[in-house]
This record gives C-alpha cells, sequence and structure tokens, in this order.
C-alpha cells in the first residue's frame, strides 16, 4: 500500500507477522502489518489495547522477548536495509543510533541501580566511540533538554516521580539523534497534565531534530494534535491507513467509525458513552473472513466470502480493509 | 550509615546473650552425666562419681551456674574451661577457627567461581542444552551425601593417584580435597538460585531499554542484568558462608580437620556445658557479624536500600534533636 509517495521512506514495515506461543496455543499477536515513514514524517498507530501495536514496534527493533515468540516474518527496512535478517553487530548499530524506542511505562523502563547519567551516556559511547566525559556531557545536555538539571544527573531513577522519569526515557532515546523514533505509548502512564508537557516535548524535540517517528497510542486526541498520518490497527491488522485528515474527516472502516462514535461530543449533553459491542477477537484463533464481522454493525452476507486480507483505496493514499466503503459512508 | 551499623552491633548483644542462656539451659537438660563421663568408661562407685561433681562444680544449682557463666562470658572475656580436658575453650576455639575459616573461604570462593557464571549462562541460555545439562550434574553433586564425595574423593586423589594428602591441615594442600567435598554439595542450589534471579531480571523492561540502546549483549547481562539480580545472590553467599564459618562438621571429621564443628561434635558428645555453649555463642557471633557484612553489601549493589538505611538513622536524629 502507499506506493505513490513523494518522498523516499526512510523506514518501511512490509507483511510483518508476529506469532507468540503460549502454552499449547499460537497467538497471531501481528497479521501481515505494512506501513512506510519518510524522513520527518509522524505516523500515529492506533488501537485498542492488544491489537498488536507495542509488538509491531518491538520487532521493528528485534527486541522481542526470544523465550515467546514463535516467529517473525516480512520485512522491515531502514535505509534499504532489512532490519529482521541484519547480524548480531548491524543490530546493535542500528539500535539507539539509527532507530531507538521511548517505551511505555517509565517506571520499569529504567535500571534501578544505575544513575540517569550513565543509563544516558551509555548508549551514546557505545555509538561513538568517545571517552566517559564527553558521553556524560551529551548526557547532561540532553537532560537539560527535557527539563532535569545537571544537578540531579548523578541521582538514581527511583528519586524520580514517574513524569520526569518519562523525560529521562526521552532523553534516553534521543541521545544519539535517531533518525526513527518509535515511541511506545508515551503519556499512558502519566497523569493528564504531565501528559500535556511531555507531548510538547516530544513534538519540540522531534521538530527541532527532524526525527520521523511512529507514535504509538490509543489516545486519538494525541494523534489529531502530532501525526500527519494515522494506521488504525485492529486484531493485529492495519484495518484503515491514510492522511489524519483522511482518517478523521472520512473514517471508512466500520471499526474507525466505531472509535470516533466512542468519544463524547463536548457539545451535546451525553449520558452515556457509545462504545463498540464486544471485544476484539480471540488473537489465538485463526480468522477466515474480516476481524470486525462479529462487531460490525454493517456486516452482511458478502463479508464471509470477502478477501479480508485485500485493502481498497477509497481516495489515494487512503486505504481501508471494508469493501461496503460506501455503504458505511451512507451512515454519515 | 555508621549508625545503622552501631545499631545492629548494640543489637547483636541481647541476642547472643538469649543464645548464651538458651543453650546453656538444653544443654543442662540433655540427658547424660559429664562427670561420668569425664571419669571414663568402666564402673566407678557413686561416691567417685558424686566427688567429680562436686569437684566439676556441678553440684551447685542452675541459675547459680548459669548467671556466673553469662557473667564470666559478657563481663570478663572468658568461655570458662573445658569441663573434660580443662583446657581454655577461648584458646580452643581461636585455635582452631582459621581451619574452619579456610575451609569456608575456598568453598565460597569455588562456589562463586563455578556457580555464578554457570547459573548466569543457563540464564541466558535458558531451557538450552547446556542448561539441562548443568541442572543434571549439579543435582547429581547435590544428592551425593558430602561425606561419601569425600571419601570418593580420597580414593581417587589420595589412594589413587596420590596427589593430595587424605587428612590433617598442615598447609594448604590439605583444604583442597575437604574445599571441593565442601561446596560440590551446595553448587546445584547456588547456580538454580543465579539462574532464578537472573531469569527474573533479564526479562524486565529494563533490560529491553538497555537492548534498545544498541548495548552488546554482555554488557547488557553483566551491567544491567547481574547487579540487579545480584540481592538474592549476595542473601545466599551470605547464608552459606555464615553457617560455614560455624564449623563444616562432617568435612572436617572426614578428613581429621581440627576446626569449629569437630570441637563442637566432640563437647556434644561429652556432655562438655562450657565448651558447647562457649562454641555456640562463638558460631552464633561470627554468623550475625556475616550477616551484617551481607546487608552493608546490599546497600553497595543497590542504591534504594541504600538511601533507607541513611533514612532510617536521619530519623534518629531528628527524634533526638
Amino acid at each position: 500500500m502507499a506506493e505513490n509517495h513523494q518522498k523516499e521512506p526512510l523506514f518501511s514495515v512490509r507483511n510483518l507477522v508476529v506469532d507468540y506461543h503460549s502454552g499449547d496455543s499460537i497467538v497471531h499477536a501481528v497479521n501481515g502489518v505494512s506501513f512506510d515513514l519518510a524522513p520527518g514524517e509522524t505516523l500515529g498507530l492506533v488501537g485498542e489495547t492488544g491489537a498488536g501495536k507495542t509488538t509491531i514496534a518491538k520487532a521493528s527493533l528485534r527486541i522481542l522477548p526470544e523465550y515467546s515468540v514463535e516467529r517473525i516474518e516480512g520485512e522491515v527496512f531502514y535505509d534499504g536495509k532489512d532490519v529482521l535478517k541484519m547480524n548480531d553487530h548491524e543490530l546493535r548499530k542500528l539500535r539507539g543510533e539509527h532507530i531507538s524506542m521511548i517505551f511505555q511505562d517509565p517506571m520499569t523502563a529504567l535500571n534501578p541501580v544505575k544513575t540517569v547519567i550513565s543509563q544516558i551516556a551509555e548508549g551514546y559511547k557505545t555509538h561513538h566511540n568517545c571517552s566517559k566525559a564527553e558521553a556524560n556531557q551529551v548526557a547532561i545536555k540532553m537532560l537539560e533538554m527535557v527539563g532535569i538539571g545537571a544537578d540531579r544527573a548523578e541521582e538514581f531513577p527511583h528519586q524520580f516521580s514517574g513524569g520526569m522519569k518519562q523525560r529521562v526515557v526521552i532523553a534516553l532515546a534521543l541521545a544519539c539523534s535517531p533518525k526513527v523514533l518509535i515511541a511506545d505509548e508515551p503519556t499512558t502512564a502519566l497523569d493528564v497534565t504531565i501528559q500535556a508537557q511531555v507531548l510538547d516535548l516530544i513534538k519540540s524535540l522531534r521538530d527541532e531534530l527532524g526525527t520521523a517517528m511512529v507514535l504509538i497510542t490509543h489516545d486519538l486526541g494525541i494523534v489529531a494534535e502530532v501525526c500527519d498520518k494515522v494506521a488504525v490497527i485492529y486484531a493485529g491488522r492495519i484495518v484503515e491507513s491514510g492522511t489524519k485528515e483522511d482518517i478523521f474527516d472520512h473514517p471508512t472502516h466500520p471499526y474507525t467509525k466505531g472509535l470516533f462514535a466512542a468519544l463524547p461530543d463536548l457539545q451535546k449533553k451525553v449520558r452515556r458513552l457509545s462504545p463498540i459491542e464486544g471485544l476484539p477477537p480471540d488473537p489465538c484463533e485463526e480468522r477466515r473472513c474480516c476481524d470486525f464481522y462479529d462487531r460490525c454493525p454493517y456486516k452482511c452476507g458478502h463479508c464471509k466470502s470477502y478477501d479480508h486480507t485485500k485493502a481498497i483505496e477509497v481516495s489515494p493514499g487512503h486505504f481501508s480493509r471494508c469493501w461496503r466503503t460506501d455503504a458505511t459512508k451512507e451512515g454519515e | 550509615m555508621t549508625k545503622y551499623v552501631i545499631k545492629r552491633l548494640v543489637i547483636m548483644i541481647p541476642l547472643l546473650l538469649a543464645v548464651g542462656i538458651i543453650m546453656f539451659t538444653l544443654m543442662n537438660f540433655v540427658p547424660g552425666d559429664p562427670a561420668q563421663l569425664a571419669l571414663g568408661s568402666g564402673t566407678h562407685t557413686a561416691e567417685e562419681i558424686e566427688l567429680k561433681r562436686e569437684a566439676m562444680g556441678l553440684n551447685r544449682p542452675f541459675i547459680v551456674r548459669l548467671t556466673e557463666y553469662i557473667k564470666n562470658i559478657f563481663l570478663h572475656f572468658d568461655f570458662g574451661t573445658s569441663l573434660v580436658t580443662g583446657t581454655d575453650i577461648k584458646y580452643e576455639l581461636v585455635k582452631r577457627f582459621p581451619n574452619t575459616f579456610y575451609i569456608a573461604v575456598f568453598s565460597i570462593l569455588l562456589t562463586v567461581v563455578v556457580g555464578l557464571p554457570l547459573g548466569i549462562y543457563t540464564a541466558v541460555h535458558a531451557n538450552s542444552i547446556g542448561d539441562k545439562i548443568s541442572l543434571l550434574v549439579t543435582l547429581l553433586f547435590d544428592c551425593m551425601p558430602s561425606f561419601w564425595t569425600a571419601l570418593l574423593l580420597v580414593l581417587l586423589f589420595s589412594l589413587k593417584l596420590g596427589w593430595l594428602p587424605s587428612s590433617g591441615s598442615s598447609s594448604w594442600k590439605y583444604f583442597i580435597l575437604p574445599t571441593i567435598a565442601n561446596s560440590l554439595g551446595g553448587l546445584a542450589g547456588f547456580t538454580r538460585q543465579v539462574r532464578a534471579s537472573m531469569l527474573e531480571v533479564i526479562r524486565s523492561d529494563y533490560i529491553t531499554t538497555a537492548r534498545s540502546k544498541g548495548l552488546a549483549e554482555k554488557d547488557v547481562v553483566y551491567g544491567h542484568a547481574l547487579p540487579n539480580a545480584l540481592i538474592p545472590i549476595l542473601t545466599v553467599i551470605g547464608m552459606r558462608f555464615g553457617s560455614m564459618l560455624g564449623g563444616a562438621t562432617i568435612i572436617e571429621v572426614v578428613f581429621s580437620i581440627p576446626g569449629i564443628g569437630q570441637y563442637l561434635v566432640n563437647a556434644i558428645n561429652n556432655r562438655d556445658y562450657n565448651a558447647c555453649t562457649g562454641g555456640i555463642i562463638f558460631i552464633a557471633f561470627t554468623f550475625s557479624v556475616i550477616m551484617l557484612l551481607t546487608d552493608l553489601l546490599y546497600a553497595y549493589v543497590d542504591p534504594r536500600i541504600k538511601a533507607q538505611y541513611v533514612k532510617s538513622s536521619r530519623k534518629k536524629v531528628e527524634k533526638n534533636a
């Protein structure tokens, strides 16, 4: 999908499939996800919990837990090279320096027995072959950039609040000025006021450093504020993708529509939220038809026989995995 | 921190006092008459035994003997003399301690040098063939009683090959076999402990963070995972070392090494109340010191624990002010 890009993609994922094994069953976490990211661009990956967003992110850096992964297939291209085929040496060079990641939970993402400065400097030193003092200087600069004073650099993670820890995690991810930043729900673990601060920080750092970014979130408000492109993920598949305007103004897939319908309208008096009925399908089962079939209000006989792996281009660059692009529009 | 250490040392006094009282009382209830044992085998008239009891001071009331004994130890640092041999107990303990100490230190070193890398390897390569072989071999050693391992070692290295002496303690060569025999049994437990605590740490989020920075695997394992896994490992090392300082009784007996363990066994067999209680107090003391050192080591490994120590002593200061 999305072959007709103006800019050459810097980072692209092609037909990524990730299966976990859990007990006797195989969990199909990601089922053929593809997307492109041009330099400086921001893509939002949206979806409910368990949709496979974090798995996509971790697979891109190959930091999935080896003991539970059954298989990873597909291609993850960075600068023309397939990350999934890299050897250990290439992979180490890639991680941190070219692609880096902001983790979801700042409480557990930092090593409790090392000072924050050493944790930030360590990555820089690995990639730049410089002295410890030099790396420490960079680390202090990074800390100051995220608003933490140099006087606190020698402290340990347990001496920081949650919001500050997330800032440290951001400083850590950006220490080597990576070309691609994967932010995995960077604000989920934080309270709302801190969320806004952290989001502004990520936005301004992205603009300053010209980093391309994959922002994983389940918060549509954040997407509206930060992203250029959006991909909606459901049950390990991108069900709809396009520019932010495409998705927000002309949602086509019933799931995307359901997501927007679930948002409370501030203008109207709403007594109850309108959620999407039902639960996501069991990821252990192979599905023959549309993943959303059981919950879809527009379902009909044709859905059963329709090839759910095929995406339809609704308008240039706007793809949906539902064949009833017109039918759903009538509902607007 | 200093405050914390002083506090712990002060707490040790009532602890040792309690150990002393309990031991002395218990020994008093153990069946068997030290006077009769001291006179040796053979028949003795009731009169002879009574005379011996009087001479040993056993006829005085229990409370009198207990207070005198405890007073001597804690106020004059005098452990008294053995009821049986008449030798100074403190002198005996001090003379024997180095032997026990060497065995304990060498055994712990051997356990750590072999068990730590093995545990880390088996955690990093969990469920691999190497992991399973290591489990099998260490468990095999674990199942073998140490006196039997000791005898097998003696058979091979002393009798068959003639490389190492089989008994005594006159040079470092004499400690090689006892050390191996003493540590082989515990290796399985230690390796498993290292493996378990490394496994727990290696799956945590900050290890993923460390990998995502592009660090080499050995830096991730030794620089990030190991320091976090060390707390339970240190506990096991401390406990094991502490109890080894109390004498590796079986090993000392098999290899005829005059150590604390052997001394205690003889004391118990002879109902030597003084030697027994003195020995136990000595062991309790060394054990408490080792546990204190272990706790202090925690603080070096984990800054969160250090913060606790500092906090608790700062609270004290505030209260006093």
